[in-house]
């Protein structure tokens, strides 16, 4: 399917409606990407000013959201659009519910930099680069993701859902890590968990990066592939 | 050519018409011969018509040069044509491959993008360094750059300056945007990664020798301050400690300033402006001003100030800037001189002017005036108190609110340092005052 050109109509502005959203949705990806890299930016390098300016600006994504899902409703009742122009309406109003929440895990990262920015504990600087490690994995997923909208590219989206796999290796990898350091220093569980809570929201930021690449498998197939394993997807859209 | 053409197939028609005459008339056929013979010779022209039809339509490749006649001149002249316009075609596709080739292996990014800043054509650095690739050719380049930075930076339209971008957690790139032909932009993109990192390490540099000097330099003043109670008042030694102090006092305000700066260079753009009243500022720096004056001999001042002028800005960056012009004019004026202080609305903002009569500044300094530590007399810039980089700060600070400090100056009449902030940096309160002189006029 080439991405640029999804159908041609005999309503041109339909065509234009649609090919505007679609970088709409792209721009306030663009702004959730920023959120998570500055939020991981600012636990690591323990800098309140830039965590402040990542919770301070959250409402930009969710303004985003508001204001392309009105414009769903709207192209869905003027429209009423059918077949893959359904699906693409249908794949813009879950793919921003998915990027709204990526912009609130990244505040919460935020949060939780601010309260850390402050704070030592034992194996600290280890630790963070854990976390910034799968942070980066995670950011990058998360470009994938959006690349695989932009360009309609069914195989990135696999690619995709594979990265997710070892995301979750890693946030399991953590968590036991985690544990043992709450076991060994007690006094500090607070630090610790705080850190839980984080490798939690990248984890979270990883599935809704994969549930973006499976709306446009659904979108480019038509197919539903969620709640499948990867090999059943490479099937479905293989065979 | 074409006459002396048309001349002999005129002449050769004439002359076999003529011919065809009077052989019909001698063998008694009278009106026959001729227009046969014209039959003959029309059939002649539409066979070459036809001719001339199936090369036009590629059906046929070669033209019949050696034909005599009109027809003739006619496939000579195509024939030429056609020659022209495949050496021509050549050249101009020799010159494509050249040019692609060549911008091909640009080691800058580069990427044609069309008048609403869709991807046309890219290199392979392009796809090298920001993964873009062949096929995303007519997307938006926004959708494959996603930084919010490119789109403000795109839709904004301002292309006299690059725009630098954290493109990666660790690439860093500095990208222009040149326009060219019918609403046509070419984006180049540079990785500068390197010179990234060397700049930080400076930064970070001077901003940790700074910070680290700052407390060795705090315990001597402490110890000469101790020193000084503790020695009776009589001792040859109080000379020499008040100029330890007085010199210590001037390495503590030079860190001061380098610490400023290095803030200045490194603030994160999404700062929190305030409201910020330059009015109620400019009071509270008159003071200082009026203190410093009066240890050196007092100055007569001047004040212009109009009231209610409040920007959205960085309160210490705003502090920094106007309190440096004013001390400056207090330092520099001899005892007795005038200083006038002047803060007004002007049509496009607000105008903040600081005017001495000083010894003024001879111009071939104006322009190196603000780089740092330079000095137009370093003993007597010294002993007034000067750090050498007040003016650098001031620099910093107008370059934040996209203004630019003017210095006029008569040697030896004195000085004018002035600044202008847009109106876009002012708040409501001064906007009001505006809208409403306007609907006066």
């Amino acid at each position: 399917m080439d991405p640029t050109q999804l159908g041609k109509h005999i309503l041109h502005r339909f065509d234009r409606e649609l090919e505007s959203l679609r970088n709409r949705v792209v721009s306030m990806g663009g702004l959730a990407e920023r959120q998570i890299s500055d939020a991981l930016t600012a636990l690591k390098g323990q800098n309140t000013e830039l965590a402040e300016y990542v919770i301070r600006t959250d409402h930009r994504v969710n303004a985003q959201e508001v204001s392309i899902d009105e414009d769903c409703t709207y192209i869905l009742a003027r429209r009423q659009p059918a077949a893959s122009d359904l699906r693409m309406v249908m794949a813009i109003i879950k793919t921003i519910t998915d990027i709204e929440r990526i912009g609130d895990e990244s505040e919460k990262i935020a949060r939780i930099a601010m309260q850390l920015a402050t704070s030592t504990f034992p194996d600290r600087d280890q630790l963070y680069q854990q976390i910034d490690t799968m942070g980066q994995l995670v950011v990058q997923l998360l470009r994938e993701a959006l690349d695989t909208f932009v360009r309609m590219d069914v195989q990135c989206a696999l690619q995709a859902a594979r990265r997710d796999e070892e995301i979750d290796g890693r946030y399991v990898a953590l968590l036991t890590e985690l544990t043992k350091h709450i076991k060994a220093d007690p006094q500090d569980t607070e630090e610790f968990q705080a850190l839980v809570w984080v490798a939690r929201s990248l984890e979270r930021i990883g599935d809704h990066s994969k549930n973006i690449c499976e709306y446009v498998v659904y979108l480019v197939e038509g197919r539903d592939v969620r709640h499948t394993t990867i090999d059943e997807i490479e099937q479905e859209i293989g065979g | 050519m074409l006459s002396k053409a048309w001349r002999e197939e005129l002449w050769s028609v004439g002359g076999l018409l003529a011919v065809l005459w009077l052989l019909g008339l001698q063998a008694g056929l009278s009106g026959w011969l001729v227009p046969v013979g014209l039959i003959v010779y029309l059939l002649w022209h539409l066979y070459h018509l036809l001719r001339v039809a199936r090369w036009l339509d590629r059906s046929s490749k070669r033209l019949p040069l050696n034909t005599p006649g009109i027809w003739g001149y006619v496939y000579y002249r195509l024939e030429e044509r056609r020659r022209k316009a495949k050496s021509g075609k050549k050249r101009i596709g020799r010159l494509l491959k050249e040019f692609k080739t060549s911008t091909r292996a640009l080691p800058d990014a580069t990427i044609v993008l069309n008048r609403d800043f869709h991807i046309q054509w890219l290199n392979k650095a392009a796809k090298n360094l920001l993964g873009v690739r062949k096929t995303d050719a007519g997307q938006p380049i926004t959708n494959l750059i996603r930084h919010p930075e490119l789109q403000q930076y795109l839709v904004a339209k301002e292309f006299e300056k690059p725009l630098y971008l954290q493109f990666r957690v660790d690439i860093h790139l500095s990208l222009r945007v040149v326009p060219y032909g019918k609403q046509q932009y070419l984006l180049l993109v540079r990785d500068v990664t390197e010179l990234h990192r060397i700049e930080q390490m400076r930064r970070d540099f001077i901003a940790n020798a700074s910070h680290e000097l700052r407390t060795p330099l705090s315990v001597l003043q402490g110890s000469l301050e101790q020193l000084e109670t503790g020695i009776g008042d009589t001792s040859e030694l109080r000379k020499p400690l008040a100029r330890m102090k007085r010199q210590g006092q001037r390495m503590m305000s030079i860190l001061q300033d380098l610490l400023t700066l290095a803030r200045l260079e490194s603030r994160h753009e999404g700062d929190q402006p305030q409201s910020v009243s330059l009015t109620v500022m400019l009071e509270d720096i008159m003071e200082e001003a009026r203190a410093a004056s009066e240890q050196l001999g007092g100055h007569r001042f001047h004040l212009d100030i109009e009231e209610q002028i409040s920007v959205s800005g960085q309160r210490e960056d705003l502090y920094a800037s106007t309190s440096n012009l004013v001390m400056n004019a207090v330092r520099y004026t001899p005892a007795g001189g005038d200083i006038t202080v002047m803060l007004k609305r002007v049509p496009g903002g607000a105008r903040f002017e600081v005017t001495d009569t000083g010894a003024g500044i001879q111009p071939q300094h104006l322009a190196r005036l603000t780089e740092r530590f330079y000095r137009i007399d370093t003993g007597r810039s010294r002993e007034a108190g000067g750090t050498g980089l007040g003016l650098s700060i001031v620099k910093h600070v107008l370059e934040r609110y996209d203004s630019r400090l003017e210095i006029s100056s008569q040697p030896g009449a004195g000085s004018t340092f002035a600044f202008t902030l847009a109106e876009k940096y002012l708040e409501e309160s001064g906007q009001r005052v505006v809208s409403s002189a306007r609907e006066v006029s």
